[in-house]
């Protein structure tokens, strides 16, 4: 594990990935600091939090695409499969190089922590259940960016999927979409379904929870669980894989 | 070392590879013979733990790759059809990583590193990124990718495909030289590779084992009629009406000139026959100098068409192939006739 996730970390730096990433990340929450702390003139965090968020549509595509889309077209998975390594372990050797330039990224981030407590008095760790919430929030992303990227060879198919996804796990929750006007009468219990499927996927909702300060249970539980089911089944396709 | 027990492969209704088995000794340099598609690369991708079979189990130094996959590809090598190169590493960068991935053992890295640079001829691109070698160096980077580790077994695919000459003859030698310590398993479409370098051969077609052998064995079971050509200096006529009166001689071709003033001559005897010393007195006895005389071995290719296609009638020297006119006894008696 410790062999790929060196080599993935090392080629995010090697190719303008990783800086792209690092750097869509800091621009956009410059932005988002000083519109929602500097301009408001606030030391809260929430809002900031709350729209960082929005960065993941762009930006963890490009953590994620290539991950083993390109291992199959350039047809290097022969050699990380035909070595004595675990499936499990290449998974998490990808996985965890994506999750260390986002953890760079938040790093970088903390520097307007650091500003407001100089400026002001900010409630610091509520701020720090924040960037954990971005942390949690943006492990789930990748691992559901890796898992797309096992089903296909193309990384563009890969990127353009995964943002789809993204996009729609963060903003399904701002459309306020309510089935049970649309389906009422005999099917009303399908406008409920559907309300509830929309909660569901309503990442955004969870999020908000750690952008206000307070560390809940069940956002925690709804991250971390939906992060190891898709590590879970990107190890299970690879595996497949070789059945077919 | 090696056991390949009843191999199935199926891609939906297709069979890649139709119930091969096989098995490899120790220090053995087996080939797998085969046009495209008969299910070389599937077969050695099976053998690597790459794919799954269908049916059948592959078992490497006694682990089979599906029950003990870590023990098994400890053993392996491979060198895929593509080699598996990450464009964005130089050489080095490339074999460090390898190195940690096989999690290999050896005391000193660099220099187990160093040793294969210079046994493949690499040394000298080290740090040089991947992407921007030439095809040569790349499958030479991809063949030091299998060494790493020193593992028992090399599964090479096609390991020269795609180089020129003299890059094949170099790493021809280097895997006849890798032979002497380790178990080699290579595929081509190539014959002579197969022939020049390795101890046996499993010819495969349509994922069927067609033969294995050794090269030399091959070509005798296949080559029982004794064939041989002569080429001797004089006329056509006479050197046929002389060869005419020898016993024992089933047929006659005659290739042509192919030198001033002589005739070349295809002749098969009967079987268990052997009228070469008739052959030297008669053509003595008429004046009709011998240049040369050897027996006709089949190539591979002729072995190859053989035993995949089943056809009798292709079966002796290549040059035959391209003869211009073919001349057999009863039409030169006709003639004569005349």
């Amino acid at each position: 594990m410790k062999a790929i996730f060196k080599r993935e970390l090392n080629a995010y730096f090697k190719t303008p990935l990783g800086y792209i990433f690092i750097g869509l990340f800091i621009c956009f929450s410059s932005l988002m600091f000083f519109t929602y702390n500097l301009s408001a003139k606030t030391s809260i965090m929430t809002d900031y939090f709350t729209h960082i968020s929005y960065i993941f549509i762009v930006a963890v595509p490009l953590l994620t695409m290539k991950m083993f889309s390109e291992e199959r077209r350039l047809k290097t998975d022969q050699l990380l499969l035909t070595s004595p390594v675990k499936v499990t372990d290449i998974v998490l050797g990808k996985f965890l190089s994506g999750m260390s330039v986002l953890a760079v990224s938040i790093v970088f981030s903390l520097v307007y922590l650091v500003v407001l407590s100089i400026y002001g008095n900010p409630p610091v760790i509520q701020s720090l259940v924040g960037y954990l919430g971005i942390l949690l929030y943006g492990a789930m992303l990748i691992a559901i960016g890796m898992f797309v990227s096992t089903l296909t060879q193309h990384q563009i198919v890969a990127a353009v999927s995964t943002m789809a996804i993204v996009a729609v796990l963060s903003l399904v929750g701002s459309a306020n979409f309510d089935f049970t006007g649309a389906f009422n009468g005999n099917l009303l219990f399908l406008g409920k379904f559907l309300n509830g499927a929309v909660d569901f996927l309503d990442t955004n909702a969870r999020f908000y929870d750690f952008a206000k300060g307070t560390l809940n249970l069940v956002p925690i539980v709804y991250f971390i669980s939906l992060t190891v089911l898709f590590v879970v089944l990107t190890v299970r396709v690879i595996e497949r894989r070789r059945w077919r | 070392m090696i056991e390949v027990k009843n191999l199935v492969k199926k891609y939906g209704p297709k069979c890649a590879v139709d119930d091969i088995s096989f098995t490899v000794r120790d220090g053995e340099i087996l080939g797998l013979l085969g046009p495209n598609g008969a299910g070389k690369s599937t077969t050695m991708n099976i053998m690597t733990g790459y794919l799954s079979a269908t049916n059948g189990t592959v078992t490497i130094a006694g682990h089979d790759i599906l029950d003990e996959p870590m023990e098994a590809k400890k053993q392996i090598g491979y060198l895929p059809e593509i080699p598996p190169l990450y464009n964005d590493m130089t050489v080095l960068e490339y074999l460090r990583f390898v190195y940690d991935l096989k999690g290999v053992n050896e005391k000193n890295r660099d220099k187990h590193l160093n040793e294969i640079m210079g046994t493949v001829k690499v040394t000298d691109v080290k740090n040089r990124i991947i992407a921007n070698l030439s095809k040569g160096y790349k499958q030479r980077v991809g063949l030091a990718q299998a060494m790493v580790g020193n593992p028992e077994v090399l599964i090479l695919d096609e390991p020269t495909v795609g180089l020129d000459p003299m890059q094949i003859i170099e790493i021809r030698s280097v895997i006849k030289k890798l032979g002497k310590n380790h178990t080699v398993i290579l595929s081509s479409h190539i014959l002579q590779e197969v022939q020049a370098i390795c101890d046996r051969v499993v010819i495969i077609n349509n994922g069927k084992v067609a033969a294995i052998d050794t090269p030399s064995n091959l070509a005798r079971t296949i080559s029982n009629e004794n064939k041989f050509m002569l080429r001797i200096a004089g006329d056509e006529r006479d050197a046929l009406d002389a060869l005419e009166s020898v016993n024992g001689i089933r047929q006659i071709k005659s290739l042509g000139r192919k030198e001033k003033n002589t005739i070349d001559f295809i002749v098969e005897t009967l079987p268990n026959v052997d009228v070469r010393a008739q052959v030297f007195r008669v053509m003595a006895d008429n004046n009709l100098p011998i240049l040369s005389m050897q027996t006709v071995d089949l190539s591979l290719e002729d072995i190859f068409i053989e035993v995949t296609e089943n056809d009798k009638q292709i079966a002796s020297d290549v040059d035959e192939r391209d003869i211009e006119f073919v001349k057999i006894k009863e039409e030169k008696k006709d003639e004569g006739n005349i």
